[in-house]
């Protein structure tokens, strides 16, 4: 890839991140209703935000947001949402890909939400998703996504244009209904004591919040549920709830303490559920960027069990995710070890031949069929809801780690056929090789005219020689700034402050202490 | 007068006698600029060595003048007295003698006579303080040496690592100490020794500080610069920066953060952009020459970028990546760098091809287990040092209470050192 590529890879990475954040923004508004929205607005975005936004709301948050401010940060967040819708992937072709045999797997809310984020990403298949989305959506009782989808991509929907006013109805009676008994069930449960009926009760109403689209509401319940018991296997049942409800509102602080509950409490139980706690560690691993841990955790996820939790991941998500993340940051021993000796990962890499024919052809250093299998799955890999934002950068990894290995046994390399193995052009090839040896990832040194890489035998004598006189000249000059500043302070002397009378004769001081006085008033 | 010259005259032979002419003289010191006109003849009278307590009190008078009529005159004085004062006479009122060094290296600069300065001033400094500590000579002969671009004849002093400092003996206050290092800073700077002229304003900056000096900020800007010059790479603040003023630093240099970070994204053009916003502020502040150094630097930087992963390379793709106007310009770079020995390669000019070798330095000469020889013992003196110091404070009754009381009030896990 060339280097314009590179960088508009990155900003597009940039607007992906964004484009969350955005998405965070809005359910919150959807669900809650009385609470203060600037306080809210305030967690959820210093999770993944850049450094100034940071300190900007820091300090909102330290004076506690009064109206005016509260109408800025809605402003502010009304802007950026138009500025960032999300935006179609360009430049990938999407016609490999079958929206149905995707989202098969799927069950519960993932699919709309998945469903959602391929219809906002894939030009072609947006009309469908969106249809698919729809009908999905009307399987919950989330009005308020109901509605503003329809209107947000009305020009798109053809059929389902006009809002199902009779659906609406007929839901928002249901939803009274429903709520009404469930608090009547909450009620008599806690005058009798009952602690199953409690906790069944909070389990029920979150369920219910969570059906809503209200998610703060069913957090809440769910954690009340939580402390309603002591059962082990309910209490996991509470957190995966609330770790579902999490991720559907991206609150990663919340994904992250229910996970923890839970894994602490099946920490010794074999538990059927281990495997999915488990992949959601993996899960926020990948979130934050820690992909090789991320590979680890996915890798062992499932453990000997089989696994099962179909509304959120599927087994399918363990092969991908395993198998792509340790292809980007394995190297081959870890890759053999991890991947190809291992058992039971094995059978959740055969739901996947695709990438399982990528690791293969790569550790078999079959460049060619690698390279082309890499790009075939690209499509799928993009409109995963969760791996999107991540693909690009991992993807000029894996090519990274390609080359690096395939130049390795090879003193000298024609350039030539590199590019040609690589499915690229011989300047392409070149510019990628001196990024790589210029950050020190490759050991080589590229003869331009006759278009040929060498590989370099790194002196080690020259080398450690040259590092031990710079340690001692480091070290030298260091003890000597210390032993500068202690005597210093032993001797009492700092800059300090000029006293009013200048006591000090010589006209330069004078003049000195009359730059230092404006340099003052300069900063007060 | 008549009297003042016959009690110098009088009492400048034992020490005893010395310590009550000091008393004397210093009692009626400002009576002394009184009789301006008289001190040159009774000067006269006074042979320099044998009566240099008496001599020095007359010459700081005269010389706190503002103005002289002939000014050619007490320079000589001054110069004459500092190259054949007496140093165990004049150490017993160092203050006056460092405020005669002041005033000569004033004076001395305003009458464009810097260069018939630096002399007397190195004699001054050996006179004065033992070696290895810093007096405010040692600032005001920098001072001299660079006013008449006298670079070489400082290095002497400079080289020989002045870091004691003793304000007892020496009366030194934390002005000399900034101007000597900020000084020492732009001699090593004029001799194009950049590494250490980085590492003399780095030491300028991190003197402990509650508040900005001009002196620090001057010498945090050319750090700043040097830094670029030496290593390539944008620098960071020095660790060791006064917390309070870190800040202040940075705020107040905004022209020159902008420029290390132009530089940093290695984009010729965006430096240059740079330059010509901000030309004003660094002419005002007489960086201008550094940063068109640096300026230069860059290109130099890239190529040696190349190096790193070339063998062979064109000249056009070399004038090409760097955006120069043609193949020639890129020879003339390469050739100076290759001059300088910053790059070791060779030009093709038939082909327009250059060539790149290692560094054929072998490390296996005398020369250079001679060198590390130097440097191993350097090292082992440095540490020793810094035992002395730790030894000094451990023992000290001050740090010792203040460890007692710490550790009675709990929670105390420190060895205690008892000698």
């Amino acid at each position: 890839m060339s280097q314009e590529n590179k960088i508009e890879i990155e900003k597009e990475i940039e607007i992906e991140i964004d484009k969350e954040n955005e998405k965070t923004i809005e359910i919150e508004k959807e669900g809650s209703g009385e609470e203060s929205k600037g306080e809210e607005e305030n967690e959820k975005k210093t999770e993944k935000e850049k450094e100034k936004e940071k300190e900007k709301e820091g300090e909102e948050k330290k004076k506690g947001p009064t109206k005016e401010q509260l109408e800025q940060i809605k402003k502010k967040v009304q802007e950026r949402e138009a500025a960032n819708e999300p935006k179609f992937i360009k430049g990938v072709d999407f016609s490999s890909f079958d929206i149905e045999d995707y989202i098969e797997g799927y069950q519960g809310h993932t699919r709309m939400d998945r469903l959602l984020f391929i219809a906002q990403r894939s030009e072609i298949h947006q009309q469908k998703a969106l249809k698919m989305f729809i009908e999905e959506v009307k399987k919950t009782r989330n009005i308020q996504k109901y509605r503003k989808i329809v209107e947000k991509y009305s020009d798109v929907l053809q059929d389902e244009k006009t809002l199902d006013q009779k659906w609406i109805d007929k839901t928002l009676k249901d939803s009274a209904s429903t709520y009404d008994i469930l608090e009547t069930n909450l009620k008599k449960a806690k005058e009798n004591v009952n602690q199953e009926g409690i906790r069944d009760g909070n389990v029920q109403l979150g369920h219910f919040y969570f059906g809503k689209g209200d998610l703060k509401s069913a957090l809440k319940y769910y954690s009340r549920a939580k402390e309603a018991t002591g059962d082990p296997i309910e209490i996991v049942n509470c957190c995966l709830a609330a770790i579902k409800t999490a991720m559907e509102g991206k609150s990663y602080s919340h994904i992250s303490s229910y996970l923890n509950a839970a894994q602490k409490k099946s920490e010794d139980l074999e538990l059927e559920t281990n495997g999915i706690l488990r992949t959601i560690n993996g899960f926020l691993s990948l979130t934050s960027r820690e992909f090789k841990t991320a590979a680890h955790q996915f890798i062992h996820a499932p453990g000997k069990k089989v696994f099962e939790y179909p509304e959120i991941f599927t087994s399918l998500d363990i092969g991908i995710y395993g198998g792509f993340l340790s292809l980007a940051t394995f190297n081959r021993r870890e890759l053999k070890r991890n991947i190809l000796d291992n058992e039971y990962f094995k059978n959740y890499l055969e739901l996947v031949p695709e990438m399982r024919d990528i690791i293969y052809n790569f550790y078999e250093s079959n460049y060619a069929a690698f390279v082309e299998g890499l790009e075939k799955i690209k499509p799928q890999l993009l409109l995963d809801q969760y791996l999107s934002s991540h693909v690009e950068r991992l993807y000029i990894r894996i090519r990274e780690k390609a080359i690096i290995q395939y130049f390795s046994p090879y003193l000298t390399l024609d350039m030539k056929k590199m590019a040609t193995d690589f499915g690229t052009t011989l300047e392409l090839i070149e510019i990628e090789v001196s990024n790589l040896i210029a950050e020190d990832k490759l050991a080589g040194k590229i003869d331009q005219k006759n278009k040929i890489l060498y590989g370099t035998r790194i002196n080690k004598r020259s080398q450690t020689f040259q590092e031990v006189l710079s340690f001692g000249k480091d070290y030298r000059r260091k003890t000597r700034a210390l032993l500068l500043r202690a005597n210093l302070i032993q001797n009492k002397m700092t800059v300090k402050r000029p006293r009013k009378k200048l006591m000090m004769g010589g006209e330069n001081m004078n003049f000195m202490n009359m730059q230092l006085l404006n340099l003052m008033r300069g900063f007060n | 007068m008549e009297k003042v010259l016959n009690i110098i005259l009088q009492y400048s032979d034992t020490k005893e006698e010395r310590k009550q002419l000091k008393n004397y003289l210093d009692k009626i010191d400002e009576q002394l600029t009184n009789f301006i006109g008289q001190l040159d003849l009774v000067m006269k009278q006074l042979p320099i060595t044998k009566y240099s307590l008496g001599y020095m009190y007359l010459l700081a008078a005269k010389a706190s003048l503002k103005r002289f009529q002939n000014p050619e005159l007490i320079l000589m004085q001054i110069q004459t007295f500092l190259l054949q004062c007496d140093p165990s006479q004049v150490s017993m009122s160092i203050d006056k003698f460092f405020f005669l060094c002041r005033r000569f290296v004033t004076i001395s600069i305003r009458e464009k006579f810097s260069h018939g300065a630096v002399y007397p001033l190195k004699i001054a400094i050996e006179k004065i303080g033992r070696s290895g500590e810093l007096t405010p000579t040692h600032a005001y002969f920098l001072q001299a040496c660079l006013a008449s671009q006298n670079f070489s004849a400082a290095l002497p002093i400079i080289e020989s690592d002045v870091f004691e400092i003793d304000t007892k003996h020496t009366k030194i206050k934390i002005k000399d100490v900034l101007l000597y290092f900020y000084y020492g800073g732009m001699i090593y700077t004029g001799l194009k020794k950049y590494d250490e002229a980085t590492y003399y304003f780095e030491l300028a900056v991190t003197i402990p500080a509650d508040t900005l000096s001009s002196i620090m900020l001057e010498a945090y800007r050319r750090y700043l610069l040097t830094s670029i010059l030496s290593t390539g790479k944008a620098p960071l603040i020095p660790q060791n920066t006064s917390m309070s003023i870190q800040g202040m630093l940075k705020k107040v240099s905004k022209p020159y953060e902008e420029f290390v970070e132009a530089f940093r994204s290695m984009d010729i053009e965006r430096v240059g952009i740079c330059i010509s916003t901000y030309m004003e502020v660094y002419e005002k502040d007489k960086t201008f020459g550094l940063v068109k150094l640096v300026r230069d630097n860059l290109v130099r930087r890239k190529i040696q970028r190349l190096t790193k992963t070339y063998i062979t390379l064109s000249l056009e793709y070399v004038s090409q990546q760097l955006n120069m106007n043609s193949t020639q310009e890129a020879e003339f770079y390469l050739l100076d760098m290759i001059e300088q020995g910053e790059v070791f390669a060779t030009i093709d000019q038939k082909e327009g091809q250059i060539s790149f070798h290692a560094d054929p330095e072998p490390y296996d000469s005398v020369r250079v287990s001679l060198e590390l020889n130097n440097k191993i013992q350097e090292v082992i003196g440095l540490a020793k040092n810094l035992d002395l110091l730790d030894e000094k404070i451990s023992t000290n009754s001050n740090f010792i209470h203040k460890m007692v009381i710490k550790e009675l009030q709990g929670g105390g896990n420190k060895t205690e050192e008892n000698d």
